[in-house]
Parts: structure tokens; sequence; C-alpha cells
């Protein structure tokens, strides 16, 4: 029972969470969306709760998250129940989605058929391969073990002393690092009473998944179940993606938070919908909660919301701030936490916190074109290898192109390609100025930050390619 | 008229479109359907079985050997780790340290000799009684396989 509820709890949290804030609105595929964030999102919210639950009371932090939880969860129930409305009822039905087909069409449903067979085909491939890799090394690489996993330990082995992770002496372990992957951990041991260790490469395998049955939601919504099915078939074949999952890094749950909060903000522009802010912005924030470079996306993400807003034709001032103000609401509670964790906590770091001047930055920036050449060509290297990306950013590259032809403005089409360039813009400049050796950097942590744009670029590339008549 | 119907689909998608439509969902399938996954070793199979069979004793955690070493260290605090060598970050034999520190979490271990109880890790007793005098140690556990417990001389 307590196994069974480990699994269960955050999940339904995630689920409850969120359901609030797409009760009453144009959301598409309400219950995709639901399947492919409760997960990620449940997580996310248990790592805080334990984070802030130990930062109030740390010998009693499992009870206060669990009450906290279950305060949460009650809370949304009867929110939901309070505005209920019986004549709600066929627009949930219609949501169900790929399911629900208005009249018998045989083309459509032969394609629909054939899209899900070959998921469920390439999925079952995917959990036969990544259950016989996990048991060949079952603690996961080097940041999931000595990284994610240490803190963990810390979390759970000494609630009143669990400080200690953030100790100057723990230098190689990044004590300056968010905890969502740590706290996560952390939690379901607390849970089980015991350090499972299962329970990483089963978070592993969560996160993964959820990439899938988000990019399933977001072309099932704008294109076809078929695109849905196939755009999904397509990340589980991606050779990186999986690596770093069945290595535990805290990788693949980035690129779940940057595609979700970037996927909901266009859903939000186009439905033109105030209350899915909310759920972009705590998406945006479990982005910074789970690693640095998360940060750095809710930074761009920002700009580049306020840019959209202010240049859209938002009818008074108080509309604008009202977007922004539900946006930054969702992501206050992490962005928080991150703030504690950085000002008081881990206060040293390889950028903030490293005492290098703004001099040290530039002199390193442009220390020489072949610094920057270097780098160039391991984005050429990386983006051209079939082997790794089975042709993704060819596919990207004739969907930006498309986009351009086609006058990509209409519909937000562009966003993605916006947080693509800026994301990567970032890490550039991050990685020019990296304390460490630049080879090292790139044969070390390059594949990484491509990855953290994946299921975003797939999504895009997939909708502007469908060409789906609905949106020319 | 009959030009512009057949530039312009039923669905009001010019044909060129909907000709490259087919070519990408046909790509996009092709490469789906043709991608492998690379093969398993062998030993996977048996260890999958175990593994989820619940027999988890089998898999040992990385520093696993220095469990050995508890009973005779404090609970929580700080301990030093004195090695073959003095500590460099950028030295692959520098896991071990990581590796103990995995294991004796809450205890932090720092990799230079400055706490008052040292756990020395060393490739054999000869080393470690060599190490312990550089670093102003006294062995009062072992030396065992080159790993021993020593305090720090006054």
């Amino acid at each position: 029972m307590t196994f069974f509820s480990a699994f269960i709890f955050p999940p339904l949290l995630g689920c409850l969470l969120i359901a609030p804030f797409l009760q009453h609105t144009r959301f598409p595929q309400k219950i995709l969306f639901l399947s492919a964030v409760s997960f990620p999102i449940g997580y996310g919210a248990c790592s805080l709760l334990l984070f802030f639950a130990y930062l109030v009371a740390p010998p009693v932090a499992t009870w206060t998250t669990l009450v906290a939880g279950l305060g949460i969860m009650i809370f949304s129930v009867k929110k939901l129940l309070s505005s209920f409305r019986p004549t709600r009822l066929s627009f949930w039905a219609k949501s169900i989605g790929p399911f629900s087909l208005p009249k018998f069409n045989l083309l459509p449903t032969v394609f629909l058929i054939t899209g899900f067979l070959l998921f469920v085909f390439i999925l079952i491939r995917t959990l036969d391969f990544y259950s016989l890799t996990i048991s060949l090394n079952v603690f996961g690489g080097w940041d999931a073990y000595y990284f994610w996993a240490l803190k963990a330990k810390f979390m759970f082995r000494a609630p009143a002393e669990w400080q200690n992770l953030f100790s100057p002496d723990l230098f190689w372990t990044h004590p300056d690092y968010p905890l969502l992957l740590p706290g996560s951990l952390a939690w379901g041991w607390l849970w089980l009473g015991k350090e499972a260790f299962l329970w990483a490469p089963f978070l592993a395998i969560g996160f993964y998944l959820s990439c899938a049955f988000l990019l399933i939601w977001y072309l099932t919504s704008t294109v076809s179940a078929f695109t849905g099915y196939l755009g999904a078939s397509f990340f589980l074949i991606l050779g990186p993606c999986f690596f770093w999952a069945v290595h535990f890094y805290a990788d693949v749950p980035l690129s779940f938070f940057i595609a979700g909060a970037t996927l909901t903000a266009i859903i939000a522009l186009r439905e033109k919908e105030e209350k899915l802010w909310r759920v972009s912005g705590l998406l945006s924030g479990l982005a910074a909660w789970t690693k640095n470079e998360g940060i750095l996306f809710i930074l761009s993400f920002s700009c580049l919301l306020m840019a959209i807003l202010f240049f859209e034709k938002i009818k008074s001032k108080r509309q604008f701030s009202r977007r922004l103000y539900c946006f930054l609401s969702g992501a206050i509670l992490p962005v928080l936490a991150i703030l504690i964790l950085k000002t008081f906590l881990g206060t040293t770091g390889d950028y903030l916190g490293s005492g290098r001047t703004l001099f040290d930055y530039l002199t390193l920036l442009f220390s020489g074109w072949d610094r920057v050449l270097l780098l160039l060509n391991a984005y050429r290297k990386s983006v051209t290898s079939f082997t790794l990306w089975r042709g993704l950013w060819g596919f990207f590259l004739i969907a930006v192109f498309y986009l351009g032809f086609r006058n990509g403005r209409s519909r937000y089409k562009w966003v993605p390609v916006g947080i693509f360039l800026l994301v990567n813009l970032g890490y550039a400049v991050a990685i020019l100025t990296s304390p460490y050796n630049l080879e090292w950097q790139i044969q070390t942590a390059f594949e990484r930050l491509l990855l953290h744009t994946v299921p975003l670029v797939l999504a895009f590339s997939f909708e502007t390619l469908a060409l789906s008549p609905n949106h020319q | 008229m009959l030009k512009d119907r057949l530039k312009v689909e039923r669905n009001g998608l010019p044909s060129w479109t909907r000709i490259a439509r087919v070519v990408f969902y046909g790509v996009a399938f092709l490469l789906v359907i043709t991608s492998r996954k690379p093969s398993a070793p062998p030993q996977a199979y048996p260890l999958r079985r175990i593994l989820f069979g619940g027999h988890s004793a089998m898999f040992k955690s990385p520093g696993f050997e220095f469990g050995s070493l508890k009973p005779f260290l404090p609970q929580t605090g700080k301990v030093s780790f004195i090695m073959d060598i003095p500590y460099d970050p950028h030295d692959a034999r520098m896991e071990p340290f990581c590796a103990a520190q995995a294991h004796l979490a809450p205890l932090v271990l720092t990799p230079f000799p400055s706490e008052r109880v040292a756990i020395i890790n060393c490739s054999n007793a000869a080393m470690a009684i060599r190490r312990s005098h550089e670093t102003n140690y006294r062995i009062i556990q072992g030396p065992s396989g080159g790993k021993a417990i020593a305090v720090k001389q006054p």
C-alpha cells in the first residue's frame, strides 16, 4: 500500500493542482494534457513542499509535506466542484480527443489506429530496452549518483542536518544546483522509509515518457492524433534523449518543462485565456527549479513573453498586467525557492558567487574567434549527426524556412524558434565564459544542452511540416 | 476554373502542399519504423530478472566498500579523506573520494588533511602509513587493504 501510494500521490497532486486552471477554458485536449503534466508537476510540487518544509521544521518535514499536499488536493477538488456546471460535461467528453470521433471516416480512422499501434510498439520496445539498460547500471551516471542522489541522501538520512548538503566542503557537488530531482528522490525515500534504488529509474522514465505524452497532447490539439503519435514515437527513437534518461540526468526533466511552458503559453496566446498563463508560469518556474540552465530559460522566456504581450493588440494596459501577473503568480513558488537557495544556502557557484568580475567574463567571451569557431563546429557536428538525431534538425531547418516563407507570425508558431535561439545563445555565452576547459565542456555537456530544446523543436517541426489546413 | 480546381484541393490546400505533407509523413514514418535499438549485452537479461525479482542486495552502490569503516566514524560532522596523492579535481583517481562521500553521507568528507579524524584510503598498507605520516595523522584502526582510520596528532 505504501509503495503503491508513493507512486500515485504526486501525479494525483499534479493533476489536481492544474485541473482548476483548465476548468472553463478553451484549452484543447485537457485529459491528454493532464496525463502529460501530472507526473512532472506532481513531483516538482512534492520537491518544493519538501524544501519549504525542511526550511521551516526539518524533523516533521515528511508529515508537513503530506498534510500540505493533501490540503492542496482537497482545496482543488472543492474548487473544481464549486464551479462545476453540468452543461460543461459535453465539453469534457469532447476533450477525450482521439477516441471521440464525431462521425466515422475510414481514412482518418486507419491513420489513427496506425499511429497508435506504432506508438505502442515503440513504447514497448523502449521500456524493454530501458529495463535492460538500467539493470547494467541501476545507480545511473556521474551526475545522477554523485550530485542528485548525494543531495537526496543528506535530506533523507539526516533531516535535522540536511543543510550540510550546501557545505563549501562539498564544492565538487555544486551546492548551488536546484533541488527538483534530489527533492523528488528524497520525497520517495521518505515515503517508502528506505533508499529504494529503483526510485531514481522510476522518476527518470516518468519524466521521459511525459515528454512523449506532451508531444501527443500538443500535436493532437494542433494537427491530428496521428501526428501526435508519430511525433511521440519519433521522440522515443532519439538516442540522446534515451541515453540521458537512462543515466537519470536532469536534462530530460528540464527539456520537459521548457517544452511544457512554451507550448502552454502558445495555447494561452492562441485561445486568449488568462488562466493558462499560470500553468505556463508554473512550468517555467519548475524548469528553473530543475537545473541552473532553467534559470536562463525562464529569463529568456519572460523577456520574449513581455515582448509578445507588448506588441500584441491588447485592449488595455490592465489586460497586459493581468496576463503578466498570472504568469508570475504561477512561477512564484519555484522562483522563491531558487532565490532562497542561491541567496542563503548554496551561495557559491561557477557563475553567481564565483567571485569573478564582469571584466573576467568579457575577457573570456572575447578571447578569440577560435573558441567561437570551435563551439560553432560542435553545433554543426552534432546537428548533422543522423545517428544521434535521425534528421530532426533537418526537419527543423525546413520548418523554419517554410515558416519564414509563409509569414509565420500567424498563430505564434515562431515562439519555439525564438526560445530555441535565445536559450542556445545563452548557452553559447555560458560555455564561452565557463571556468572549465572549453573542449571538455563541449565533450561532456554540449549534447545535453542541445537536448533541452529537443521536445520543443520536435513539436514545432511536426506542427509546421504537417501543413495542417486549419493553420495555413 | 478548371485550372484553379486542379491547383486547389477540396480541403483548401494547394496540391503541392498536399504532396509535401505526404512526403513529410512518409519520411517521418520510415525513420521511426526503421530505427533500431542497440542490442543489450547478454548479462543484462539475468540482471534484469534479479533486479525486478526483488534481490536488490546483489547490486552494490559505488563506495559500498567504505561501509566497514562506518562503526569507527562519527555519525555526522566532517572527516578528512587522504589518498595516495593530494586532491586534484581533474584526476580520475579521485573517484573513490566521491564514492566514499556518497556512501558515508551525511558525514561530510573533505579531501584536505584538516579535520581531527581522517579516512585513509591508499593503494596498500605501506602507502597508508606513509601518507598518514606526511599529513600528520596517527592510525587508530587498520590499515586493512590500504584503508585506515586516523586521528590528527597534536
